[in-house]
Parts: C-alpha cells; structure tokens; sequence
C-alpha cells in the first residue's frame, strides 16, 4: 500500500499541536479537579462514571480505571457524581486551587430493589458523540434468565440490537454483519482468541470475575483496532480493597467460587481468585465405573471445562497503581478405551501486567504488558497408530496509552502498541507404533502487529460534538508488510437536551482471520495471519441515527442505519481439504462481504420495571469469485427481521422477576433443490446425491422462545444469599436447528419418497442456582 | 495412518464430540420433527458417470437429475448419442435399461468383445455424449481420462478389539511409487459371510467401509491402512484396492461432502465436482482398476 510517512505523521501530530496550544492558551485561567470514583464497598473502580457540572452545564467521565478529570475556571461548583446501581453524589466546591477529589460511591442497598438510573444516565445518551455502543454493568447481566442458570456476558450482548448468535444457544455472536472472528474480544485488555466453551454453548467469562462489558458495534474509538465488526471490552474485577470477602453459586451444570479481599493493612491493593467448573464428568465418570462389568455398556467420554480468574493490584504511591491480571481456561474431553484412546482439549490463557500512572491531573498514562495464547489438541490412538491434530496462536503484546484532559471541551487519548503473533494453524502428525510410518506438519508462522492513534472528544458548542481521530496500523512477516490507515470519526447535534442526531465513520483492518467450514463455532476453526496471498481483512462502516428521551426522560429511544463493507473476506474453497493437509493455505479463497440494516432499541432504565425493547431488519451478504460461482449469497447469518424484549420487575425489596422473548427470521441454508441417483460402480451401491441451489437461498423456520427468571433474596445473619430460578423456552418450542431430507423407506427398504426433517436441541429447561456471599 | 478424505475426519470426529455434546446438555432430544420445505422451481442437469473397467464393456449411465420430492425413480434419458473414443477408435454406445436394486438405470454400452476395456494403461480416452432432456433441452457433455495400473495389497495384518464379540480391525498395507501423486480408494466387503445383521437397505454384496487415501505425505513409503473393528474371527474379507485418478478423488471428496452436507452443521455443503464438462451437466468419467485381496480373520 502506498504510504507518505511525512503526511502521516503531520495527521497524527496536528491534532496534539493544536491542543497543547489550546492548553497553554488556558492554563493560566483554569483550574484541575481529579481523582477516582470507585465502589465504596469494594474499592472497586467505576469506569464511565459521569461527572457533571451543571452551573457549567459541562461534565466528563471516569475513564476504564475510574480516573477523571476537569478543568474549570475559579469558581464554586456543584459536582454531581453519577453511576449505574449507585447512589447518587452531590458536592459543592469551592475552587480556589487544583484539587485531587476521590470519591466512593455506594451499592444501591439491595442489588434487588430499583436500580436507578438518574436521568443524567439517559441523558448521557443524548449528550455522547459515541454511538453503536451498549454498555452493561455485570449486575444487569446477572438479572437476564439464560440457559442453566448460568449468567453469561455474551448471551445477553446477544439480545441487544445488531448483535446476533449463529445458532440455538451458541455463544459465538455476530455483529452488524460482521464474522464471528471480527469480533476484539479483551478481557482486562488482552484478547480473548475463542470466547466459548462446549462447542458455544457457555462463553469462557465467568460472571463472578467479570465487572462489566461494553460493546462497540460501529463509530469505533481510534484506541481500538486489529478487528473489523465489534470491539467486545470486559473488565474483570480488581478484588476488594476494603474486607476479605468469599462469594460463589452451585448450578445445573457448573459452580463457582470467589475469594478476594485487600493487600496490606493500608488497604492499598487488592486480589481476588475466583474458579469455576463443570460437573457432568463427575456423573458420568461414576456411571461408567458402575458398568465396569457390563460387557454391552459403552463408556461415556469424560468431559468437562473450567475457568480461573486471578487479578491483583497494589497502589505504589499515591499516583501509581500496578495491576495483574490473568485467566486460564480449557475444555477437555476424553474417551480412554483399551484399544482406542481420544483426547480433545482447547483452551485460552490471558494475562496483563498494568502500570497507571497519573503524571499530572491532566495527564493518565497506561501502560500494559499482555500475553494470549490458545490452543487445540486431539489426540487419537489405535493399538496401530496415533493421529495428532493441533493449533493454536500465541501474542505477546505491548501497549502505552495516554488520557490527556486539557479542558472540559476535549478528551484526547492516544497510544502506541505492538503484538508479536505467533500461529501454528492447522499441524499434524501420525506414527504407527513400530515407527514403520511417520508424518508430521506443523508450519509455525509469525506477524508483527503495530498501531499508533491518537482521537480527540472535542465538545465543540452545545450542539455539535465530534470524537474524531486516526490510527495508522501495519502487520510485517517474514515475507511482506502492510501499512493501513483508519480514520474515525462520530458526530453529534444536539437538538436539545432530549434529542439529539449522531452520525460516524469507521474504517479497521484485520491482520488475522480465522477460517471455518462449519455454520457453528468449533474450537478447531482456525486462526491464520495476513500473508502476500492472503490479504488483510479491511472494514469500513458508516452508521447515522438519532437518540431521544421519552416518558419524562424514562425511556431512551434510539434508532440507527448502518452500511458496512468488508474486503478479502476468507473462507475455505469448496471442496478444501481441511485436516491432514500440509498447504493449508492453497484452500483458502478470497472474497468481499457487506450488510446493512436499521437497529431500533427502546430502553426503559428506572422505575419499578426495566428492559428494553429492540427491532433490528438487516441483510447480510458475501460474494466470492470462487464460491458458489461467483454469485453473491446471504451470509448464514442473514436474518432479516430480529427483534427482543426483555424486562425486570422489581416485586419487592427481596424479590425480581424477569423476562425475555426472542423472534428472529429463520437462518439461511443450503438444502438441496434436486437430486440423482449416482451408480457407484467400485461398491456397487445407488446413491442418493443432492443438487444443491445457490448457497443460503433457503430459509430455517422462524425463531422464537420465552424465557422467564425469578430470584428470591434470603437475608441470612453471615452475608448475603439468593436462590434464582430459569425456565429457558417456557413454552417448549421446537426452533429449528438443523433441517435435513431424508429417505421414506417401506418395509422392503426400498426407497418410496423423500420427506424434510428438523432437528430441535432445547426444549423447556428449568434450572435453579443458590448464589451466595459473605 | 494414512491421509484420510478431509470429510470423513472431520465429520466423525467433530460430529461424535458434538453430538456427546448435545447429549450431555439436553437428556431429553427430541426426535428430529417431519416439516413442509417449498423448494424452488429445480433446473434438471444432465448427469453422466462412466467407469473403464479393464476386461468389461464400456458402459455410460445417462439420466437426468429431478425436483428433490419428486417420485424416486431414476430419470433416464434413451435417446442420448454415447461416444468413446482412445483417439484412434471411437465406440458409439446403445441404450439398455440396467436394474440395479430398486433403481432402473439407463446404460449405454456395447457388447460386441471389442470394444471392451483392454489393459492399456497410460492411454487417454475421451468421453462424448448429447442428450435431450425430458424438457426438450439438448446438453452435450464431454470428458477425459487415462487407466491406470492397478497397485496390490502387500500384505493384512489383525487386531482384535478384546470384546466379547471379539471383533478385529484389518490393516492392509500397500507400497506407493516414488514421484507423481497417487490416489487410492479403499473398500472392505464381506461377500455373504457376515453373521451381522446388516445395516437397512444392504444386502451381503455391498461394502462394509470405504475411503480414499493421497500420499501428500508419503510418497514412496509403504502405506498402512485399515478398518473399525468390524470383522469376526474366522470371516472372509474381500479389500478391493482401487488406484484412482485426482478427478476421481476429488469427485469422491466432493461426493461425500454433498451427501453429508445434507443438513450437517460441520459440513458445507455444495455440488459433485466430476470431470464431466459441459453446460448444466456434471458426473464422472475414470478408469477403475484395482486389486481385490482375499483376507481371512484368523480364529
């Protein structure tokens, strides 16, 4: 790609230029007030807490460790602190010289009762340049019943408009279109390679660990990059910093256990330690003990998954902060016969070394070690012989990053980053075991992932905000280099305080695909990085809407149009030889995709009852040179008509009922359209053999299904208890999951027609958790 | 250990781990439900397979595909002009009708001994045919192939899997020349021994397991292969060994895939992809040479 480093760099400078100017301009007028906002009962940091200023009608927000900052002119001020769940804070203050304000704010008393959302939260949706981003504090999450009982941050980000799953109860998501690896899945900032356990149905975040989640779908801040679709950030808990406190749930299918509490007497860091796993193997372990002798029992496989969150923090000075954070998590399943021994694992590491350091009260500066791998292994082995099919990747990374608040009317981040990638896609190796035979392939292959940005959230008057800025990335191998710029930029006119019109511009590029066969998530789905062959994948999307407050600022309505285009998109040819094949990449062809929609979400944040209600009509399309023979086809994720309601009730002080629905247009397939009878001479058997029309012309059945919760508080005397209640698909309905044709035979066996057949997985599932902590 | 057709791998392994899956999560799975599908107006396509068989006629089976609720039966096509020439000699086909199980096929073929498959391996032969379908359209279809020489089974040996049916995996092993790529299909048939109920709709005569190998990655060596553990103690076996072209492979590969994609969600599915070149027709044409090895289980 051609590139004029000189113009570049001149983008990337003016941008700061101009407001270090600006800063000098007014620094001999104003005056700073910074600190953190945090969970008084936790220490927690609270990240996006807002912070207005209304004798200014001016405000800012806490950034991801819940520091701030304002500057204002000499004056006395009322700062109004406000966070999701917390009660509100109100100061007066006298600003006679730069203060270091910290507050900590306190936990509604009851998670149960009314979560209030001041409308200073609504209003911020008004306020912000950022649009297509939700964000859902992990309380809200633990409200939304889901499958087995099991909360899970990723299954309710499904629910929100433009987000949607790939198949029944799959916790791969797909956004605006996007692919399933388009999605920059950060846990504490390092990317999460496979967010799924038991094949999608359980994401690898356990909400005991996870402090929050937001979702980008568009109008991409320039600090994130290195994907196309989505940017999906999560924060774990740091642990608490005031009292050593153990919490934890035994479910249907797994249990969990916290521990965390502070470090030093001084209560200057924190740790927590938090684990969960499943139990089936438990069961069926016994099962096939008790069967030992039987001669007709066949041996369940083993199978299980677990998590472990570690996270400490210690607070070096005043203005120092250091943090470390990690995760671990696999899935393992085993079959261990005497003659045939399986074995299939897959598992995520993660970890982040942070420094924050707060070099002025205008200036934060974050700086992150991270470290990523996954990996998967299936081993096999006959008496004869042993198969091994491996992948995996691996990054190392590096990131400083610099919150510069200068003036109530800007907030300027900026960074550099670098990720060493390391892949080993799709390896191989078999022997037989008098070593007569030996095969291996493993092709280890390497990228050097850069970034640089800086963005600017410029409030420029009362009615036009602009978060504008640009990263330049590049990705270097042994073989080639690319070099790509992405600007970004969101606007908002604001009508008045209750409405205003948003409009963005994104474009990202993606140095990494991962190349799947299949229409669900599977572990062995593969990561493959850039190469001269394979170019990276680039999205551009813009997005325009407006947000409005109704019902005395109750209830945020937002609507947004969306158009996204995606280059040298990647998928396997048809025919690919997937497994066991040493020129991997010979199977790979390229193409373009691009989608399109209207998302309509109305959200009702206080009162007795809370939800939203969502409507997303939206096409999907992909169009390879090589597939389907040129012609364009929906995506299998095309769904045309989305639409979700979901609502609390807050019954009393001790109890919450809620509620969700679910309507979706069927998914797009491929069956077949006609069909031969192929003689196949070699074994002398007819076969049957499918015709099949262009891909994903045909559409599943509708999709829809009810699921209902209710969660009892118990207030014992050692802490605090509750017991939740599920029903997922209340009304058993039998959604299609896979549909098939199949051969009507009479009692002769011969062949008298043929007949469509669906196959459902859910039907209605009761579940109960006791959660408990002390 | 041998490299096995991508499908078979990947559709037995992912498929038994998802479905364990499935049946850990959900104890009570519902029978798959019969539903209405309204499919699109279906274009027919012409369909040709011919396989040279070295010591037998020349026979084309011609037919045409049909709406997939449409009636079972085979659509054949009897007024089609069949041609196979060596480059020096061209053959032109009759039409005869041919049942094979419950399906009548519509066969073109010569009987006169002549022009029957001879050894000559290495020779080219290219296949012609024009056809009208049943909606009046005329398809020509052509193709190519060469015979290849058939490769022996070196040798079997057995492992019986310990239970008390005691069955035993087969490994038979075969010595791959050094150089050009080969292909070869494997089939196991237990010719009327079997004391197995058989799966519906077999009957003794047809093969129990088959697959295809490559030898990307060894090239030369001495190639095992093998079977489940299916064979009794004392049962005749028959390995058929079939050294196949990379059309025919890949027909084979594309063939599976079309089967198993029906409604698999491991498996993309999409169209046969033959040799047979031609508007709005497909199929295959090779040369089928193989060595049939007679094993005996031991007791």
């Amino acid at each position: 790609m051609p590139f004029k480093h000189r113009l570049l760099l001149k983008y990337l400078t003016l941008p700061l230029f101009l407001l270090i100017s600006f800063q000098a301009f007014v620094q001999a007028q104003t005056l700073t007030i910074s600190g953190f906002i945090k969970d008084g009962g936790t220490g927690e940091a609270l990240p996006s807490a807002t912070i207005s200023i209304p004798e200014r009608k001016t405000g800012t927000r806490s950034n991801d460790f819940g520091f701030y900052s304002i500057t204002l002119p000499k004056a006395t001020y009322t700062l109004q602190i406000r966070y999701v769940g917390y009660q509100p804070i109100d100061t007066v203050v006298d600003l006679e010289k730069s203060l270091t304000l910290n507050f900590k704010m306190k936990e509604e008393t009851t998670q149960l009762e009314e979560i209030v959302i001041t409308d200073d939260a609504a209003k911020q949706t008004v306020q912000s340049s950022q649009m297509s981003m939700i964000s859902l504090p992990m309380s809200r999450i633990k409200q939304i019943p889901v499958m087995f009982g099991e909360a899970d941050p990723i299954k309710v980000i499904q629910l929100m408009p433009g987000v949607r799953n790939n198949s029944e109860g799959n916790a791969g998501f797909f956004v605006r279109g996007g692919g399933a690896d388009q999605n920059l899945v950060l846990l504490d900032g390092s990317p999460v390679y496979n967010a799924s356990h038991l094949f999608g149905f359980f994401s690898v975040f356990n909400p005991d660990a996870v402090k929050g989640v937001e979702l980008y779908k568009g109008g991409f801040p320039s600090r994130y990059g290195g994907r196309i679709s989505s940017v999906l950030d999560i924060q774990m808990k740091d642990g608490n910093t005031e009292k050593t406190s153990v919490s934890g749930g035994i479910g249907l299918i797994a249990s969990r256990l916290t521990l965390e509490g502070p470090i030093g007497k001084k209560q200057k860091g924190s740790w927590i330690i938090s684990g969960r796993r499943t139990y089936l193997d438990a069961f069926t372990r016994q099962l096939n003990r008790a069967n030992q002798s039987n001669a007709e029992w066949n041996r369940i496989p083993d199978y299980y998954f677990y998590d472990l969150n570690l996270k400490a923090t210690w607070q070096i000075t005043p203005k120092d902060k250091i943090f470390l954070s990690g995760y671990l998590g696999k899935d393992v399943f085993g079959f261990d016969d005497p003659l045939l021994n399986l074995s299939f694992g897959w598992g995520n590491k993660a970890g982040t070394l942070r420094w924050n350091k707060q070099l002025s009260p205008k200036l934060f500066l974050n700086q992150s070690l991270t470290f990523s791998d996954y990996q998967y292994n299936i081993k096999n082995s006959l008496e004869l012989f042993s198969i091994r099919l491996f992948s995996g990747i691996r990054d190392y990374g590096y990131k400083a990053e610099l919150d510069y608040l200068p003036s109530p009317n800007h907030t300027v981040k900026a960074g550099v980053l670098y990720t060493y990638h390391e892949l080993e896609p799709g390896g191989f190796e078999g022997n037989t075991s008098d070593g007569s035979l030996q095969a291996k392939s493993a092709t280890k292959m390497y990228g050097n992932e850069w970034g640089a940005y800086v963005q600017d959230d410029w409030e420029v008057n009362s009615f036009l905000k602009l978060n504008y800025g640009f990263r330049l990335s590049g990705f270097v191998t042994p073989d080639t280099q690319f070099v790509y710029p992405e600007p970004r930029i969101s606007t908002r006119l604001k009508v008045n305080d209750k409405l205003s019109f948003k409009a963005s511009y994104s474009r990202m590029a993606q140095y990494l695909h991962l190349v799947s066969n299949s229409s669900i998530s599977l572990p062995t789905d593969l990561w493959f990085p850039a190469t001269r062959r394979l170019s990276p994948q680039l999205g551009d999307q813009i997005a325009g809407g407006f947000a409005r407050l109704l019902a005395k600022n109750k209830v945020t309505f937002t609507y947004e149009a969306y158009y996204k285009w995606m280059q040298n998109q990647v998928e396997y040819r048809e025919g690919a030889q997937i497994f066991f094949n040493p020129n991997l990449a010979n199977e790979f062809v390229s193409g373009r995709g691009w989608s399109y929609g209207n998302e309509f979400l109305f959200q009702k944040t206080e009162g007795k009852w809370t939800g939203w209600l969502g409507y997303t009509l939206s096409w999907t399309w992909r169009q390879f040179p090589d597939i389907n023979m040129g012609n364009k086809f929906p995506a299998r994720h095309d769904r045309r008509h989305d639409i979700v309601a979901v609502f609390t009730w807050n019954l009393s002080p001790r109890a919450l009922l809620s509620a969700t629905f679910v309507y979706a247009t069927g998914n797009a397939v491929t069956l077949p359209e006609g069909r031969y009878v192929a003689f196949d001479q070699a074994t002398l058997k007819p076969v049957v053999v499918p015709v099949y029309p262009s891909r994903n012309t045909l559409r599943m059945p509708d999709y829809h299904r009810g699921d209902i919760g209710f969660t009892w508080k118990f207030d014992p005397r050692w802490g605090e208890s509750d017991l939740t209640f599920s029903i997922y698909n209340i009304y058993n309905r039998r959604n299609p999951y896979i549909v098939f044709f199949q051969e009507i035979r009479n009692e002769a066996q011969e062949i008298e027609g043929f007949e469509a057949r669906q196959v459902s997985l859910f039907p209605i599932i009761p579940a109960v958790t006791w959660n408990f902590k002390f | 250990m041998s490299h096995l057709n991508p499908k078979s791998a990947s559709g037995s392994w992912l498929g038994g781990l998802f479905i364990i899956a499935i049946l850990l999560l959900n104890s009570s799975c519902r029978p798959p439900k019969i539903i209405e599908v309204k499919l699109p107006k279906h274009d027919p396509l012409l369909i040709v397979e011919s396989y040279l068989e070295p010591g037998l006629p020349k026979t084309v089976i011609v037919q045409q595909s049909t709406g997939y609720f449409d009636a079972p039966e085979v659509l054949v096509i009897q007024n089609a002009l069949v041609t196979i020439s060596d480059g020096i000699k061209t053959d032109t086909l009759t039409y005869t009708p041919l049942q094979i199980g419950a399906f009548q096929f519509g066969v073109y073929t010569s009987l006169d001994t002549s022009t029957f498959v001879k050894e000559e391996y290495g020779k080219t032969f290219t296949l012609n045919v024009e056809a009208q379908l049943k909606n009046g359209e005329i398809r020509k279809a052509t193709a190519t192939t060469t015979l290849l020489p058939a490769v022996p089974v070196l040798e079997t040996t057995h492992i019986f899997d310990g239970r008390p049916e005691n069955r035993a995996y087969i490994t038979g092993y075969l010595q791959d020349p050094v150089g050009a790529k080969n292909y070869y299909r494997v089939i196991f048939i237990t010719p009327g021994t079997s004391k197995y109920p058989l799966p519906p709709g077999q009957t003794e005569r047809d093969s129990v397991i088959e697959y295809t190998l490559a030898d990307d990655l060894f090239d030369g060596q001495r190639i095992p292969f093998g079977s489940p553990p299916f064979f009794e103690p004392g049962e005749v076996v028959q390995i058929k060994l079939v050294n196949i072209t990379k059309e025919y492979f890949d027909y084979l590969v594309s063939l599976e895939s079309a089967v198993e994609g029906n409604g698999s969600p491991f498996v993309e599915p999409f169209n046969v992809k033959g040799n047979v070149i031609g508007s709005g027709v497909t199929g295959i044409f090779t040369g089928l040479s193989y060595t049939l090895y007679r094993d005996t289980v031991p007791e």
